[in-house]
């Protein structure tokens, strides 16, 4: 349904008064993955490692240097005005920050009812209240309560519900969700991912889940990509992952995990070293001068993303695993 | 306390009725300009001015510009019970002109923050949202307007207007006009400077996200979040403009033709000694009218400054 290949976008390092260009931020380089119909694809990686540029750059909201979307087989970067309006109202975003994802400005019922106005959805006024009222039922709000309140008089967690409510209210095919609940309390969480879920069954949705919150992930994706340092390392179904990770990197991130109870020992792998900078990543492999496996071909040559698991898909990029 | 008071006065009934409907930052801001003592003295001062304004030739007690009393030999008399502040030179009486005055201030204050702010917000807004090379020709632009030795400017404008146009062109609305035109620069870069602040938040990109125009973006959306620093820069632009215009006044550039504040001062001038009166309640008016707006400007932005909210 939605495929991207070799996404890449670079921002230009300029310098001094005549701004001379001095370098490029690799955020996203060159990646590549498809989300089918119906299912969540999660997307998890450090922070800095790019996710959320992949994102937004899909949704077009930053104009990407370089690849391809597709969407229902037609071209994102090559859509004219016309059909960008078309992909604007079946592609949604949740952000991450309730708090500055909605106009203060404005009251519940004027926030969700925008995008109804942008698209000309509904154009009588108690058509508009009818269809507001049901969406905010849908994401878990009261409309006689809530409709007519401003944003700051709501908690985090209601205010995502308000963000939910005006990503649904085009009716979209694919909600990107960058991380959705990060910045929510934990006691709320469950409550939203439960929400998400229950919305994504019943509105036949597809979901790109962005998250660095490796619990979190496991319990709402059908298959996650694990991102670092720009690149995309692994692919697999979310099962196949947690169980069986591939890729040295994967390995280091699910031993990161918390673990409820406290008497289990498990092995934790710990990194030498820091996060690769962007702006000059390491030649070949970019996990090598951390990896504790790494051979010499690893510092030369940039292992591609490679089917291992035959029909289950299992995709890793490691001169490793072949 | 707020609540108390409200509970107090109205029927159950009324209050679940008043929980569905929400409290806007509009009326939190107007409930916190409300204890502010200050803000609302400067207020007043206004609310008095306006009402001499508006009632000029009831409250003065002579007609504007009689110099009747010249004849009398009534010139730069001290103040009496006839002759509240005195009169000036050609024996007019000088609170009656003050209370003409009134109307003149409001004009010029009002008009050129009309203008400035008109200027500032488009330049603002615009230069702000559109970024690059849009930004750069406007930015450029209001620099060059911000490093021009204002008055000195503002008087050769006026000087070279009333010499090279015909009669009848000038007066009050071109001191308004040229007030209004050279002073827009440094308003529009605060606008500016908010609203590059106020695009980076996440509502303006899930605008975007939903195929919104650029206009709506800019006037639904990034105005309402600015308009509290434009609330505030128009009153204090107000209380400048006023300013401008007596200094213009004083320094014989402004309108001979109406009675302002600052064109009473020019004709006291030559008598500070033998006729105090004559000058300080022109004075007096200037500065409390100008503190007025001061007071109020500095209230609301305490009252509506998204980052002193509780």
């Amino acid at each position: 349904m939605l495929e991207v290949r070799n996404l890449k976008k670079y921002y230009q390092l300029k310098a001094g008064i005549f701004k001379k260009q001095v370098g490029f931020v690799h955020a996203v380089d060159g990646i590549s993955f498809n989300v089918k119909k119906g299912e969540t694809l999660g997307l998890v990686g450090e922070s800095g490692c790019g996710k959320t540029t992949a994102g937004l750059t899909i949704l077009r909201l930053i104009e990407p240097t370089a690849g391809e979307v597709f969407f229902e087989g037609k071209d994102i970067f090559k859509a004219t005005k016309k059909e960008m309006r078309t992909f604007r109202r079946e592609l949604q975003i949740i952000f991450q920050d309730p708090y500055s994802s909605l106009n203060p400005r404005m009251t519940v019922y004027d926030i969700v009812s925008e995008p109804l106005k942008v698209h000309g959805l509904a154009r009588k006024k108690n058509e508009k209240t009818e269809k507001v009222s049901q969406l905010i039922k849908k994401a878990g709000l009261s409309p006689h309560e809530h409709m007519h309140r401003y944003p700051h008089e709501f908690s985090g967690g209601q205010r995502q519900r308000i963000g939910i409510a005006r990503a649904l209210a085009t009716n979209p095919k694919l909600i990107i969700a960058d991380e959705p609940v990060s910045s929510i309390d934990v006691s709320v969480r469950a409550q939203i991912l439960n929400l998400l879920q229950d919305l994504k069954k019943e509105f036949r949705l597809t979901m790109l889940f962005i998250s660095h919150d490796l619990s979190v992930v496991k319990h709402v994706c059908n298959r996650v990509a694990v991102m670092y340092v720009g690149k995309i390392v692994e692919i697999a179904k979310t099962k196949d992952l947690y169980n069986n990770p591939q890729h040295p990197y994967s390995e280091v991130l699910l031993s990161a995990i918390p673990v409820p109870n406290p008497k289990i020992r498990r092995k934790r792998i710990l990194l030498r070293g820091e996060v690769p900078t962007p702006v000059n990543p390491p030649l070949g492999c970019r996990f090598h001068p951390r990896c504790s496996y790494a051979e010499p071909a690893c510092e030369k040559v940039e292992p591609k993303l490679i089917n291992i698991g035959g029909p289950d898909e299992h995709l890793v990029a490691c001169h490793l695993r072949k | 306390m707020d609540r108390k008071s409200s509970m107090g006065s109205k029927s159950p009934g009324q209050i679940v009725k008043k929980r569905s409907k929400g409290v806007s930052q509009w009326s939190i801001a107007w409930r916190r300009f409300k204890k502010n003592k200050a803000a609302l003295g400067g207020l007043f001062i206004i609310g008095v001015v306006v009402f001499m304004a508006a009632f000029d030739s009831l409250i003065a007690p002579f007609p504007p510009n009689d110099i009747s009393g010249f004849y009398k030999g009534e010139a730069r008399v001290p103040p009496s019970w006839d002759h509240l502040f005195g009169t000036d030179n050609l024996g007019r009486d000088v609170f009656s002109q003050v209370v003409y005055g009134a109307k003149a201030a409001l004009y010029v204050g009002f008009g050129a923050a009309a203008i400035v702010m008109s200027i500032a917000i488009l330049v603002g807004l615009v230069s702000g949202y559109y970024g690059g090379r849009i930004d750069n020709v406007l930015m450029r632009t209001t620099e060059i307007f911000l490093v021009m030795p204002f008055l000195l400017i503002l008087l050769v404008f006026l000087r070279v207007i009333i010499v090279l146009a015909p009669s009848g062109v000038g007066g009050l609305s071109m001191v308004t006009l040229m007030i209004g035109a050279f002073s827009w620069s440094a308003n529009a870069r605060i606008i500016r400077g908010e609203v590059l602040r106020v695009k980076e938040y996440e509502y303006i990109e899930a605008e975007r996200s939903l195929g919104a125009s650029g206009r709506r973006i800019l006037f639904r959306h990034l105005l309402p979040n600015v308009l509290h620093i434009i609330i505030v820069l128009t009153t204090l632009q107000i209380a400048t403009a006023i300013l401008v215009e007596a200094a213009v006044s004083f320094l014989g550039f402004g309108d001979p033709n109406t009675i302002t504040w600052g064109q009473q001062l020019q004709n006291a001038q030559e008598a500070v000694k033998e006729a105090w009166w004559e000058g300080i309640f022109p004075g007096l008016f200037i500065t409390l009218l100008v503190l007025g707006f001061s007071l109020l400007g500095n209230g609301l932005r305490d009252a509506l400054d998204p980052r002193l909210r509780e």
